[in-house]
């Protein structure tokens, strides 16, 4: 799924302040899942900014909603009405469902109240970590299902870089070296002498470098 | 055995004598005085000089034009290029550029991560690794294609090197990754610097064990330590280098204005013992702003005088 | 009391998430100190109302919030324009 952050309130105060009507909006699937972009998180932000404006003697008037995702055309039938006549949205969505209101209402304008981070997972409550960075060419097959691509440092196809220690990364004692997960990986699946292959220079015409990139389905 | 360049390293290598090379860094001014002072106080000593690419991700002046000054001296630098801050169209430029200078040998490398250095906002490149790169090289020397299978028409001729860290983790693909990367095309291997030297014979062994050494020059990487405060901040703030208690507790029983000097003696000693070690072809003294100790080690560990190379 | 929750982990989740709106308190300019959570059971009547006066005391003291102050001013530049 996809992980944002919530900007810091000072940050959002200054983008929104200069509205007499605004829609704080979020999106109750991916990044409600870190507790940072859904309805409820709408709500308190909301909250937050009322606060915030009477203390500064703004008149704002703050409304919060939400939907279930900001990404498709379907789920803004029930918001349609409120955002039709929104002065302007503070979207809690990631880059993408904030865009997507942008595109769907072409002079309103649109804020965004999360950083969107990362594509990762949980791997315990409240702990997300990145896992992939959409590189558009898949390696999980031949590194033993651990991604060099997003998890090491300096995205080695061939890996460890002499910084690996005691399963760190050079960097940071926080973060695992990917190349050791790799070689662990493959040793236990019996597949160590792979490590040794030369994989292809990686294609990076299928990443971010590129172009923006897109896929239609046929037939549909 | 066939010399493939006109390097000075590639020609003591293949003539089965011992090599020393050593490193300067780049000053961070666009003055090229001081790393030409450098490349004076050791040429006599060394046989090639590598130059060092923003090493630890700190700018500096290019690795490239320092490379070019102390070509124009008469001396016969080793390129490292690193590949965090260049993509494979960059990389392949300056490998033609250099050729042009005549520059011989380059040294393949990752390079340190940026958040260590000057600019840790800056963005990464790493479109290849040092691997890939070291692959690169032999492809436009050897078939004389670009990446992109085009034609060059000059290729470059240029010795082709690699680094290998013995001590980083995990160790068991130690062996295998300088098998990885002699696949891609390394001809010689500068290494970690080495303290810990059961460890490095441990990795020896093993690399002796599939013939490797048959089929690459290892160079040991030695660098002295100043004081007790170097030894220790080694061990515990860099990443991947190996220094045993051992070694922390002698310099430790020096006064402190002898310490020095007790470095030194350590790394005669290290390089004296390592000459034993089979499919060592020879040392890389890396003597970290302390270049003007570089003479004394080589003379002291029995590498002086230098071969003479037509 | 903690641990002996009608609803097991209800009050340690609560504590949690009010620890987490002091913090929010705290970005809007609000003293983190006028929101306190406290453990006590049913049975403890007296102990509730020493709360009460103890937490009345300490707002008394902290004075009237930013927000109330703020709307209060709104108030009044209201009825001067008047």
């Amino acid at each position: 799924m996809i992980v944002g952050e919530q900007k810091p309130l000072e940050e959002i105060w200054e983008m929104v302040k200069r509205h007499d009507r605004l829609t704080v909006f979020g999106c109750n699937t991916c990044v409600a899942v870190c507790h940072q972009g859904g309805n409820k998180e709408a709500g308190i932000l909301a909250s937050l900014l009322r606060m915030k404006a009477s203390q500064e003697g703004v008149d704002i008037e703050i409304v919060d909603s939400g939907i279930e995702r900001q990404c498709e055309h379907e789920f803004f039938e029930s918001a349609r009405d409120l955002l039709a006549k929104s002065e302007a949205v503070l979207s809690l969505a990631c880059g993408i469902g904030v865009q997507f209101v942008a595109t769907k209402y072409p002079v309103t304008p649109v804020y965004p109240a999360l950083n969107t981070t990362f594509l990762g997972d949980v791997i315990a409550p409240g702990h997300f970590t990145e896992k992939c960075q959409a590189c558009g060419d898949c390696v999980l097959g031949i590194t033993g299902g651990v991604c060099p691509v997003s998890r090491c440092c300096k995205r080695l196809s061939n890996g460890p870089c002499g910084g690996s220690s005691n399963g760190k990364c050079e960097i940071s004692k926080d973060i695992d070296c990917a190349w050791q997960l790799i070689v662990d990986r493959l040793e236990a699946l019996g597949r160590l002498d792979d490590y040794e292959k030369l994989p292809p220079l990686k294609d990076w015409s299928k990443d971010r470098a590129g172009g923006p990139r897109s896929f239609k389905l046929e037939g549909f | 055995m066939e010399i493939r360049t006109n390097s000075r390293l590639e020609k003591i290598l293949k003539s089965g004598q011992l090599a020393v090379t050593s490193e300067c860094g780049p000053p961070r001014s666009s003055a090229p005085e001081g790393i030409i002072k450098k490349g004076h106080l050791i040429k006599d000593h060394v046989d090639v000089i590598n130059v060092t690419d923003n090493q630890t991700s700190v700018t500096r002046l290019c690795s490239l034009a320092a490379c070019v000054h102390l070509k124009l001296q008469g001396l016969d630098p080793v390129l490292q290029m690193v590949v965090r801050d260049r993509n494979r169209i960059a990389l392949q430029s300056d490998i033609l550029g250099a050729a042009s200078f005549g520059i011989n040998n380059i040294l393949c490398l990752s390079g340190d991560h940026q958040s260590f250095g000057d600019n840790p906002q800056a963005q990464n490149v790493f479109d290849l690794d040092s691997m890939q790169l070291v692959q690169t090289v032999r492809r436009m020397c050897d078939e004389g294609k670009f990446l992109s299978g085009d034609e060059i028409k000059v290729p470059p001729k240029m010795f082709v090197g690699a680094a290998a860290n013995p001590f980083a983790d995990p160790f068991k693909i130690r062996v295998p990754r300088l098998a990885k990367k002699i696949a891609a095309g390394a001809e010689f291997i500068q290494t970690q610097c080495i303290y810990n030297i059961e460890k490095f014979e441990l990795w020896m062994q093993g690399v002796r064990d599939r013939g490797l050494d048959e089929k690459v020059y290892i160079l040991a990487g030695i660098t002295p330590m100043r004081s007790v405060g170097m030894a220790k901040y080694l061990k515990k703030s860099v990443p991947g280098m190996d220094v045993p208690d051992e070694l922390i507790k002698r310099m430790s029983g020096v006064e402190k204005d002898k310490q020095a000097a007790e470095g030194i003696t350590i790394a005669v000693e290290t390089i004296q013992r390592l000459k034993e070690v089979k499919g060592v072809s020879g040392f890389h003294v890396m003597a970290i702003e302390w270049e003007e100790k570089v003479p004394e080690i080589v003379e002291r560990s029995g590498l002086y005088p230098r071969p003479k190379i037509d | 009391m903690e641990n002996q929750c009608h609803f097991l982990e209800g009050n340690t989740n609560a504590a949690k998430r009010v620890k987490r709106l002091q913090s929010l308190l705290v970005t809007v300019g609000i003293d983190p100190e006028r929101l306190h959570f406290y453990n006590l059971s049913a049975a403890q009547g007296p102990r509730w109302a020493e709360i009460c006066t103890e937490f009345t005391e300490k707002i008394n003291k902290l004075g009237p919030s930013p927000i109330r102050l703020a709307l209060q001013k709104k108030k009044e530049a209201k009825n001067h324009d008047e």
